[in-house]
């Protein structure tokens, strides 16, 4: 139709000509640009992950070990992630789905039944732990990567005792000093655990009541807050924060000396990031060498390092220094271990009802 | 003589301070010696030195995402500026009953959400079995800018003065000297304006980019937002840092050259 409308002009073939000339520049840029991110002859690892989430130091080894290049692509939530590749984006090799993300995939038939024989280092893991914790205790899909809770984090200067429970949050001498993560499962997880309720409740009146408790929670706090609880605890702006023991850890050790991270009593979350290769992912075997990477000792502890997150793995757990094999956010003790919870995939029904409760309370004052 | 309000000058400061307090505090912090922000850990270059460091683990993934922004933004404004003046023209010139599909075509994007967009687009991709890539990324922001650029030069085509054509058609300028001497340089601001504004909103982009980035093609708004969520956000304020300076350079420079311009034609 364009077209008809130059020659209708009589603008003749040349205009056009130097137009598509140019269109056809334009394209090849981009064309260089996507040559240009490829390594010469080298093999390339596709890892798509949360940002930052593997020690720069365990990269580089792997690296230099495979004679590869790893090219890092990043995503912010579960979910983006599930309905990018869900439509069918290729090309990734590597992925790192929360446990329950990871059992959601697995069922789509998007990521590669892993061959142990491949993986000799898998013999590093925790059985106990595979046993009781992880969601798929065979690995056959997923391997757990690293493991955290979900708490309070308080700033010591402001808030004299340690809040021992989540009622805290409720607390109106903290208004407007408190954070929720912006969370459905983690925050209706933690007000149904208050209530005495497991944090996987599929029972709708106590789902509902969770919601109000919720409510009254929100009123009193400042904001629903995925990550800027964190910087908002750092200055101080924040007293009292729903957080993810990584998170608030690694702040911890970064200089936030006047924070603290507390599990109350009631019960707590707790989270487990798995890693996976990819049904379609182009270089499997090069997968299958940084996943047992990964899962050895010195790499394994390296990340711990890293991210604040337990692996679990006890032979790297052992290579940690003192200071942090007794940190007790990074591995808090067997009593306090039995008051947490994981959150599990949950029936679709289930989850609607979640999610209905969760709208509401996100949507009123 | 009635002495002038002062409240023009504090309106003023105000508003600038508003504007520039945030940049302000951003270069602050890209010394602070810590990996969050917010809390003052003391004087630092450590981010610099990451950032300007050749290949290092850290700071690769962001420059490849600048690249990758950059190579996308200016693809997709040159691609968009050549076929939204095109779309414009026609919009402009002929009146028919496939125009208003035409017309309907070039603003859907304008108005229908980016994560509809992202998704579609991807599904399309994903059934025509290409490669996700920079190619991708470009193809769907010319997508949208194309709808930008088409609006700022029909804008610019509705104080367009038809008989200049005719005029010069008359003298006996066939199509290309009335295209090269008449409509460019006439539209030249308009297509432009466009243009700017279609590289500004690529460089923006998330939503679009995130659902059609394939691997290795992650450009600098994602980067950046998933390295708020979880990460280092002090690295990103030192690249942030870089930019600016780069930003206001090329504004000091454009300004020197325009005025130079401008002095020896007054109507530029």
């Amino acid at each position: 139709m364009m077209a008809f409308a130059f020659s209708d002009t009589d603008m003749n073939s040349r205009t056009l000509r130097i137009l598509f000339a140019t269109v056809t520049v334009s394209l090849s840029t981009a064309l260089y640009g996507l040559l240009a991110g490829c390594s010469g002859g080298k093999k390339t690892l596709h890892i798509y992950n949360w940002a930052d989430y593997i020690s720069p130091d365990v990269i580089r080894a792997f690296e230099n070990e495979h004679s590869c290049r790893i090219v890092y692509d990043v995503y912010d939530s579960n979910e983006a992630m599930y309905a990018k590749l869900l439509s069918g984006a290729r090309g990734y090799d590597i992925v790192f789905p929360s446990s329950y993300q990871a059992i959601l995939m697995q069922k789509q038939g998007m990521l590669e039944k892993l061959d142990h024989e491949k993986l000799p280092a898998l013999a590093h893991l925790d059985s106990a732990f595979m046993q009781n914790v992880a969601l798929d205790k065979g690995a056959e899909y997923s391997i757990p990567y690293l493991v955290g809770t979900t708490g309070l984090a308080y700033n010591k200067e402001r808030i004299g005792e340690a809040p021992s429970s989540w009622a805290a949050l409720g607390n109106p001498t903290l208004k407007g000093r408190t954070t929720l993560l912006d969370d459905y499962r983690e925050a209706l997880g933690i007000a149904l655990l208050y209530l005495g309720h497991s944090a996987n409740s599929d029972n709708q009146a106590q789902v509902e009541a969770a919601g109000e408790l919720l409510l009254e929670w929100k009123r009193n706090c400042a904001r629903m807050s995925a990550m800027e609880y964190i910087p908002g605890l750092a200055s101080g702006e924040f007293h009292l924060s729903h957080g993810y023991s990584s998170s608030v850890g690694a702040m911890m050790s970064d200089g936030a000396g006047h924070v603290d991270f507390v599990l109350p009593k009631e019960g707590f979350t707790i989270w487990v990031d798995s890693v996976a290769i990819l049904a379609k992912a182009p270089e499997k075997e090069l997968a299958y060498a940084f996943l047992d990477f990964l899962c050895q000792p010195k790499n394994s502890a390296l990340n711990m390092e890293y991210n604040r997150g337990a692996a679990p793995n006890p032979d790297a757990v052992a290579l940690l220094p003192e200071e942090l094999r007794a940190d007790p956010v990074l591995f808090p003790d067997e009593d306090t271990l039995t008051r947490g919870e994981q959150l599990f995939p949950i029936e679709e029904h289930t989850d609607k009802i979640y999610l209905d409760v969760w709208m509401r309370v996100k949507a009123r004052q | 003589m009635r002495k002038r309000s002062r409240l023009p000058m504090f309106v003023t400061l105000g508003v600038l301070l508003f504007l520039y307090a945030p940049i302000l505090v951003l270069i602050l912090y890209s010394f602070n010696d810590s990996r969050y922000p917010g809390a003052w850990q003391g004087f630092t270059l450590k981010w610099y030195r990451m950032l300007l460091e050749a290949n290092s683990v850290e700071a690769r993934d962001i420059w490849r995402a600048t690249r990758n922004t950059l190579v996308v933004a200016f693809a997709a404004t040159i691609i968009s500026m050549v076929f939204g003046t095109m779309a414009a023209w026609a919009m402009y010139r002929f009146r028919s009953r496939l125009q208003s599909l035409h017309q309907m075509l070039v603003y859907a994007p304008l108005v229908v959400p980016d994560i509809l967009m992202g998704i579609s687009l991807l599904m399309l991709f994903v059934n025509m079995s290409v490669n996700l890539g920079l190619t991708t990324i470009v193809v769907s922001h010319t997508t949208f800018c194309i709808s930008y650029v088409a609006l700022v030069v029909l804008g610019r085509l509705q104080d367009f003065d038809h008989t200049l054509v005719d005029a010069a058609r008359d003298l006996g300028a066939n199509g290309f000297a009335v295209c090269v001497r008449i409509l460019l340089p006439l539209l030249g601001p308009g297509i432009a304006a466009g243009g700017l504004l279609a590289f500004t909103l690529s460089v923006d982009d998330f939503v679009i980019t995130f659902f059609t980035a394939g691997p290795g093609s992650t450009t600098l708004p994602v980067q950046v937002y998933s390295m708020m969520r979880h990460g280092t956000p002090t690295l990103i304020n030192a690249l942030s840092v870089i930019f600016i300076i780069v930003t206001f350079s090329v504004v000091i420079f454009s300004q020197r050259v325009l005025q130079r311009k401008n002095n020896t034609h007054p109507h530029i």
